[in-house]
Order: structure tokens, then C-alpha cells, then sequence
């Protein structure tokens, strides 16, 4: 299922797997740990994947924050579909030049997510266009979002975009004497 | 579990159930206050934009507590959080924008103004004016703490004063002001439920900028968790329980409301007996609450020998459009001193009445100039958006940086007229249920044509405007238009005289069912053409102050 635009902007988007009840959902992993207990050659391609959606996002936590909502609603149950877009990921560049996808050159790795986004790979029960859109919104997220949650380590993020950390706080410095005489109101 | 008393039970403590339980509370009446959400302070208000705007902080998840939709008569409904207000105490207000416009004239009696209704649509008249509606709009932006400017706009009518004065507004304005101008339209600022001043207790806002779909840790946004809550308890006579799930309102063998049944949150059912029930749960969860509640003596829904109850549902009518502008040419006409103030402030009604264009519904709405919403993450999202989800890698990065450093994006938002028509409405799903077992909401939405087709012609002319600011955006581009705005909902329990054609009375009581009452959007046969929530207080006033004196008279 691709989104609406609004689901998207507002995160109100459902994981792949949110219709699975909650507690049920709940994996016997420890959830905190799913990324580190996929094969290898998997965490490899998900974090190439992650890696040429935005570069810098993994050396700042990104694989810590993905790892960490995964295991939260709403995207309870998308680890399953974290795991197999991998599988897939590397079934693709074995196709396509037989090699693993984290092995690929960054052209080769652009071509088959482009595949992904346009919704070309085709699986029982895999939207491929649906997991590229979560697997970007994670990424962008982990990248902006407050570092507890893993990612933006060293508020690398915010430091490029020139966002001021800013609880309880004005985001900016302002004067805030009277308006000029140009504006009347 | 014992059956407990009070006077008056209020379900729901936004914008329509805090206004009465103040002043119920004050008039000497026993209140309860029984709130599905949380109790958040201030404390709690942090800008994590994560937590606060893409969780679950103000709205439940679709896994648990949904919302079914189905748009344009689909045969399958989706899973969604859309519909869902907020849930915590004070309502959907903790976390409005506060765009604080009262309805016009032509609102009230827009069937007639369309020559008896429109075809395809249920459109109806109020059955009150808008005189009647203006005195308590003075008290609710005095009780929340309005600021704005009076007797600039010229089709709002004589108003007094606003309490405040208008929040002080980014340089571009005046740019919005020129191009408005010259074009023939009429911008004033925006009226807006922000402390431009210290009020009361309650300071004034400290322009951080994250307002809408944030709570305000400053106390300086005029929710009415801020305002007339803290009032309410001060009398000592209202308690607000938090974490209190009503699930039926019950009545007794005449047809009379009793009290309600509500869950704890250790899901504990209990029973609450009181003179006068007020509903006011949003326009959707009302309407679910009264089919919820059906019984021998109403067994298609309480207070629905109408069958309308649900029906006629409307949200405001949305239309979207985007101008970017470099920050150096802005710097080069405005300087740089106040680039960083976050409320463009204008707002231009001008098309509330459309003549022109020759429109099948020449109703609009109103344009509300702003600049985009500063969240770091929704920026970036919105960006790979508009590339249809291609831009990634260092042209995504680069482009991050460049709306950050050299941009500035300057919006407007529409709030539209959404026809009434037997199309959209609200249902119980036949299959979902929530995580407490009992059926879900099941929202059906198709836009009308006409309203499609006015909302459009509106995105056109405020592209127009957005065109002719100087300096010159470098791009215009419409962004949505005759879309939804599912938080903004209203007609579900529609009032109205006769009681084969409208749930509630002129004064909010149900027809069916005496000592029912319900005071959120749901009365309002129409959307009209501004965000509701300032109608929605004033109305709860009014329905409040009718409360009060038949109370006083033993009536009730
Ligand atoms: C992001 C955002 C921005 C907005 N901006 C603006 C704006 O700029 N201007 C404007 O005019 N309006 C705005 N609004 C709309 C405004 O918030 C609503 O119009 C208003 O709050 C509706 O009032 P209400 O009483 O119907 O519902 P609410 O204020 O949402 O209150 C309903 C309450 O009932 C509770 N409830 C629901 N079911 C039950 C139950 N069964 N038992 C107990 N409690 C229950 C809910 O938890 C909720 O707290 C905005 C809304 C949002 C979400």
C-alpha cells in the first residue's frame, strides 16, 4: 500500500504489519536487538539501503533508531518486512550483477531501490514501493529526531540544517521590540 | 461497583465540553469531567517531534483504536488514525494551530442563499443566527485569550475589541499585504488563540513557532486545557477524570438520559448517574458513542428516531498552495532582523461569497497565509514527497540544506465550504473493533463536485496571489485542492426544529431524549467557511448558559 501524502507528512502511516495486534505482534526477540540477530549479509544491504537514501545517516545512528521503532507501534511487524526487502535486496543484485547489494557500486545500488520505488519488484507478500517509503521516512527521521532515539548522534543532523536544539525554549533569538513602522499591524 | 451522583456528567473535555463544565461548575453545579486521554502538563509538552507529531502523544494508533475510511464509495475501508481529534485532556485544542475566525452571516442560512439547497447535497439552514451566536463569541475569546485586530477585515462585522493585540508577524506580511492588495482582496491579520501579551496568569508566547500539532510548554497557546479548564477546577465544584472511556449513555424508561457507563484505565466498568449528560466527544466518537448506546427503547442508535445520527457528516473543505522564496531577496527588501519570527499572520475572506466564475456553489471560505510548518522531519518527508519519493542520496541532502539555509516557503491553507450530502457520513464498522472490543467508527467521505470545484477556483485565485509578492518566488506550485480536513468535523447530530429532519433542538438537547445534550461540531448543519473551534466554545456557551437556567428553574 503506497501512502497519502498526509499519512506520510504527519507519520500517521501504519507499519506493514500494524493490523496484527499488538501484544501478539510482539516478537520473541529481544526487539531492541532484531538488527543485530539477521544474517549479516543482510544488516549489509539494509544499511547500503539506508546509506544512499542519506549519506552520514548510518555512521549517525540510523540502524540504532529503525531498530529501535521497529519494535514500537506504529510499525510493529515491519521487521518481518525489513527482513525479507534484505533478502530481497540481495536476490536483485545477484540477478542483476551477481554480486551481494552492500558490494554493488552506488549507481548499481540506485538502480535496484529505483525498482523498489516505482513498485517494479513484485512479492507475495511484499509492497515494494510501500517499504521504500517507510524505509525513507526511518531514515529521514533517525537523521532529524531527537538523538535519544539512536540516530542524529551528535545532533549531526540538525548541526547541517542549522535546527537549534530547543526544549522549553524560543528556537531562535528574536528581538522582539515594535514592529517596524512598514507594517502597521 | 457503587453507583456514584453528580449534576451534570460532561463527556469529552475539548473544545466543546471544557466551555460548559466551567460554567455549569460556576453556576453551582456538581461537574464530572470524563476524558478518554491523559492529563498533560506543560511539563509534558517537549518538541521531540517524533514523540509529539508522528506518534501516539495526542492521537491513538490505527492497530488499536481505529478509524475505518472509505473515500469515494470504495467497497474496501482502510485502517487509518484520520478522524481521530485528539485525545487527552482539553482535547484537539492542546494541539490547534489556534486560528481563531468566527463564521459569517452566509453560513447560517446557506440553503436559502443557494435558492433552497443544491442538488445532490443536503444542505440546511441553522435555526439560529448569527446574532444570537455573537455575544458568546466575545465571552469565549475573552474566557480563551484571543489577540488579534478589529475593523480591518472588512466582511466580518462591528466587533469589539480583540482582548489582545495581534501577535507580531514575519516581514514577508507585508509582501502578502502588496500582492493582496493590488489584486483588489482585502488581507487582515489573523486572528489567533495566542497570547501576544501576559494574560492572567498565563504568559505570553515566546514565538518558538511549533503551535500546531505541538502543546504549548509556555502556557501561551489558548487551549482550553490552558484557559477555562484550570477555571472549571477552581470552582471547586468540577472534577476532570482522566483516562475514563465512556462507552454508553444510558436512559431511563421514558427516554429520559440517566448517566453514562465508562471504563477506568484498569478497564474497571463503571456507572455514573447525573441530571443533564453533555456530549462532547468530537463529531465522530459522539456520533459512535449515541450508536454505541442503542437500546429496547432506541434500538437504532440513541436520540436517532431521525436516523440522522451520523449522517450529513462535513469537515472544512481543504486547498493548499506553496511559494518558495530565497531568503536573500527577502533579506535584500525586509532585512534579516526578523526572518526568524514564525506566524506569517494574514488572512484574506474575500472569496467567503464567490460571484464570480459563475460557480454552482459560490460559497468559499478563507484563505490563510502562512509559512511552512517549521518541523525539520515533515520538511524533509514533504520533500522527497514531491519528488514522488526519487530524490535521495547527496541531491536529497542538498536539497535539505538549501529549504533550510536559502529558502523560505510561503503558503496558503484553505478553509473551504464541504457540502452536506448523503455521501459522507459516519457508521459503526460492521467488523472492527477497538482494543476494548466494541465496534470502530467507520468514516465515509465523498466530496461533492460543487465544493471540489469552488475549493479549486479558490487555489487559483490565491495562487494569484502568492504570483504578485515581490520580490518574486522562484516557483508557485498548488499542493492539494478540494481535499479533506478530517480534523475539522461537524454535522453528525445536526440541530435543527423539526425532528424528522435534525437530531438536536436549537438548544443542543437531543429531540428524543431529554437531559442529552451535545456540544461539540456535530450540531452544525454546515462547515462553514473557517475552522470551527472558536463556534464550537461560543456555542457550548450558549447551550450552557440554557442549561444553567432551566437548572435554576428545576427543570432539569
Ligand atoms: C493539528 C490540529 C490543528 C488545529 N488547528 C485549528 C485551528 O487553527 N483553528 C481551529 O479553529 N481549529 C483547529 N483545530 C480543530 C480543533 O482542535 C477542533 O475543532 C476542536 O478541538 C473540536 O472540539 P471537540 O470538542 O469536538 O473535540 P475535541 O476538542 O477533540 O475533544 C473531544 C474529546 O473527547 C474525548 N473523547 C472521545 N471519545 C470519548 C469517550 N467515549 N469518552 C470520553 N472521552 C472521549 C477525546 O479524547 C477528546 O479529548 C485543529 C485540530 C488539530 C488536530
Amino acid at each position: 500500500m503506497a501512502l497519502s501524502r498526509r499519512q506520510m507528512l504527519t507519520g500517521l502511516a501504519v507499519g506493514a504489519g500494524a493490523v496484527v495486534c499488538r501484544k501478539a505482534a510482539l516478537p520473541e526477540l529481544e526487539p531492541e536487538r532484531w538488527f543485530s540477530h539477521i544474517p549479516a549479509d543482510r544488516q549489509r544491504a539494509l544499511e547500503a539501503a539506508v546509506e544512499r537514501v542519506l549519506p552520514g545517516a548510518v555512521a549517525a545512528g540510523a540502524m540504532a533508531y529503525i531498530t529501535y521503532w521497529l519494535a514500537r507501534p506504529p510499525y510493529i511487524g515491519s521487521q518481518k518486512e525489513f527482513d525479507t526487502a534484505a533478502l530481497i535486496l540481495n536476490r536483485e543484485a545477484q540477478k542483476r550483477y551477481r554480486k551481494l547489494f552492500s558490494d554493488l557500486a552506488g549507481a548499481e545500488q540506485d538502480a535496484v531501490l529505483r525498482a523498489f520505488q516505482v513498485g517494479e519488484i513484485k512479492g507475495k507478500h511484499f509492497d515494494s514501493q510501500g517499504f521504500w517509503q517507510r524505509l525513507m521516512t526511518l531514515t529521514l527521521e533517525s537523521f532529524l529526531a531527537e538523538p535519544k532515539y539512536g540516530g542524529n548522534r551528535n545532533e549531526v543532523g540538525w548541526q547541517l540544517i542549522g535546527w537549534h536544539r530547543c526544549h522549553f525554549a524560543p528556537r531562535r533569538t528574536l528581538s522582539l521590540s515594535p514592529p517596524r513602522p512598514k507594517l502597521p499591524y | 461497583m457503587a453507583t456514584e451522583h453528580c449534576d451534570v456528567v460532561v463527556i469529552g473535555s475539548g473544545a466543546g465540553g471544557a466551555p460548559t463544565a466551567m460554567m455549569l461548575a460556576e453556576a453551582g453545579a456538581r461537574v464530572v469531567v470524563l476524558e478518554k486521554g491523559p492529563y498533560y502538563t506543560t511539563r509534558d509538552f517537549t518538541h521531540d517531534e517524533v514523540a509529539i507529531c508522528r506518534r501516539n502523544f495526542f492521537v491513538p494508533h490505527a492497530d488499536d483504536d481505529p478509524h475505518m475510511l472509505r473515500k469515494n464509495g470504495a467497497a474496501e475501508a482502510e485502517r487509518t488514525r484520520e478522524g481521530h481529534t485528539s485525545q487527552c485532556v482539553g482535547g484537539a485544542t492542546v494541539h490547534m494551530s489556534g486560528f481563531t475566525y468566527r463564521l459569517h452571516d452566509s453560513d447560517f442560512r446557506l440553503a436559502s442563499l443557494l435558492g433552497g439547497g443544491l442538488q445532490g447535497s443536503t444542505v440546511a439552514d441553522w435555526p439560529m443566527t448569527l446574532a444570537e451566536l455573537w455575544p458568546y463569541y466575545d465571552l469565549a475569546e475573552t474566557l480563551l485569550g484571543v489577540s488579534g485586530i478589529a475593523g480591518i477585515n472588512p466582511f466580518e462585522g462591528p466587533r469589539r475589541p480583540f482582548p489582545l493585540q495581534p501577535l507580531r508577524p514575519h516581514p514577508t506580511a507585508l509582501m502578502v499585504d502588496e500582492a493582496a492588495k493590488s489584486l483588489g482582496f482585502h488581507p487582515f491579520p489573523t486572528p489567533r488563540a495566542i497570547l501576544s501579551r501576559a494574560y492572567g496568569t498565563r504568559p505570553p508566547c515566546n514565538y518558538c513557532g511549533l503551535c500546531g500539532e505541538y502543546g504549548c510548554e509556555n502556557g501561551s497557546k489558548s487551549s482550553v486545557l490552558a484557559s477555562i479548564l484550570p477555571r472549571a477546577e477552581a470552582s471547586g465544584r468540577c472534577e476532570i477524570r482522566p483516562r475514563a472511556f465512556v462507552t454508553r449513555i444510558t436512559v431511563d424508561e421514558d427516554g429520559r438520559a440517566t448517566g453514562v457507563e465508562y471504563l477506568d484505565s484498569n478497564e474497571e466498568l463503571h456507572t455514573l448517574r447525573a441530571r443533564v449528560v453533555v456530549l462532547a466527544a468530537s463529531a465522530i466518537e459522539s456520533a459512535r458513542l449515541l450508536l454505541l448506546s442503542a437500546n429496547g427503547l432506541f434500538p437504532a442508535g440513541l436520540a436517532n428516531s431521525s436516523g440522522l445520527v451520523g449522517k450529513n457528516l462535513t469537515f472544512s473543505n481543504f486547498g493548499k498552495a506553496t511559494a518558495i522564496f530565497e531568503r536573500k531577496d527577502l533579506i535584500a527588501k525586509l532585512g534579516a532582523e526578523d526572518m526568524e519570527l514564525p506566524f506569517l499572520q494574514r488572512s484574506v475572506q474575500d472569496d467567503y461569497w464567490m460571484t464570480q466564475g459563475g460557480l454552482s456553489l459560490p460559497k468559499g471560505g478563507t484563505y490563510n497565509f502562512l509559512l511552512h510548518h517549521p518541523n525539520p522531519i515533515n520538511a524533509g518527508i514533504r520533500l522527497a514527497m514531491d519528488s514522488d519519493w526519487s530524490l535521495s542520496g547527496q541531491p536529497l541532502k542538498d536539497r535539505l540544506v538549501k529549504y533550510f539555509r536559502d529558502e523560505l516557503w510561503v503558503e496558503f491553507e484553505i478553509f473551504g465550504e464541504f457540502l452536506p450530502s448523503d455521501k459522507t457520513y459516519v457508521e459503526l464498522d460492521p467488523t472492527v473493533k477497538d482494543r476494548w472490543g466494541l465496534p470502530a467508527a467507520r468514516i465515509n467521505v465523498t466530496h461533492h463536485p460543487a465544493d471540489v470545484q469552488t475549493n479549486t477556483a479558490m487555489v487559483q485565485r490565491g495562487m494569484q496571489i502568492l504570483a504578485a509578492m515581490t520580490p518574486k518566488a522562484t516557483s508557485v506550485t498548488p499542493w492539494t485542492w478540494g481535499s479533506t480536513t478530517f480534523h475539522l468535523q461537524h454535522g453528525t447530530c445536526r440541530f435543527g426544529t423539526d425532528p424528522s429532519r435534525s437530531v438536536l433542538n436549537r438548544f443542543c438537547e437531543a429531540h428524543d431524549v431529554p437531559g442529552l445534550f451535545v456540544t461539540d461540531g456535530s450540531f452544525m448543519p454546515t462547515s462553514g467557511g473557517v475552522p470551527a473551534t472558536p463556534t464550537i466554545v461560543a456555542n457550548s456557551l450558549r447551550v450552557a448558559s440554557h442549561i444553567r437556567d432551566r437548572m435554576t428553574r428545576r427543570e432539569l
